[in-house]
């Protein structure tokens, strides 16, 4: 699953720890999921949309065609 | 509510999972069961005692190693640390069956000990751990 976290943060320039912070979260955990390791459970993901003001699907993208 | 500090980190998983998986060697290093007669050293009471003192110390590590996964305790860790443990418990199983098999035992390959199985269940764990925290968890 595709996401723009990494953007999102650069965006506000915070650092993987400063938003593991804020997510609770550890910054290894933020790390997989900017790299594409790790898929966010729907609370955690739900978190980040709040933390970014923005819906889940702005942020993450699953790559489904609808086919 | 800019918080600079974080609580959860995998390192001291990472550490611990680093330090166990050469543990498991020494563990593999146990020979097979010994047959030969040990004449008791203690009597029943001072065994008894020193396997009480022995559960309570592990209690106390135990307790220890709890307050270590609960700071770990959010979702990526602890997903990461169940998916090894179910690999760990495959792995055993598998092992232990294919190792205690007699047309293997036949061929001079003595039977498993204790300390063996549990250096495949540490190391099969570690090693699980390793391949999920390069490779990541992939829903």
């Amino acid at each position: 699953m595709k996401n723009r976290l990494k953007v999102l943060r650069a965006e506000r320039d915070w650092s993987q720890a400063e938003l593991a912070g804020r997510l609770d979260v550890s910054r290894q955990a933020v790390n997989a999921i900017e790299t594409g390791k790790y898929d966010p459970s729907l609370p955690l993901a739900f978190k980040i949309g709040r933390l970014f003001s923005q819906p889940i699907e702005e942020i993450f993208d699953d790559e489904f065609d609808g086919e | 509510m800019a918080r600079s500090s974080y609580r959860y980190t995998t390192t001291k998983l990472d550490i611990l999972f680093a330090f166990l998986a050469p543990v498991s060697i020494f563990l593999f290093a146990d020979g097979p069961p010994k047959n030969a007669e040990i004449p008791p050293v203690f009597g029943q009471y001072v065994m008894a005692a020193i396997g009480i003192g022995a559960t309570l110390l592990f209690s106390l590590i135990a307790t220890k190693a709890a307050d270590l996964d609960r700071r770990c305790a959010e979702e990526y860790a602890f997903q990461m640390l169940a998916n090894a443990a179910v690999i760990a418990v495959i792995t055993t199983m598998f092992t232990h069956v294919i190792w205690d098999m007699s047309v293997l035992n036949d061929m001079g390959l003595p039977k498993p000990s204790s300390g063996q199985i549990i250096g495949v269940l540490v190391l099969s764990w570690a090693a699980g751990y390793a391949i999920y925290r390069i490779r990541g968890i992939k829903s």
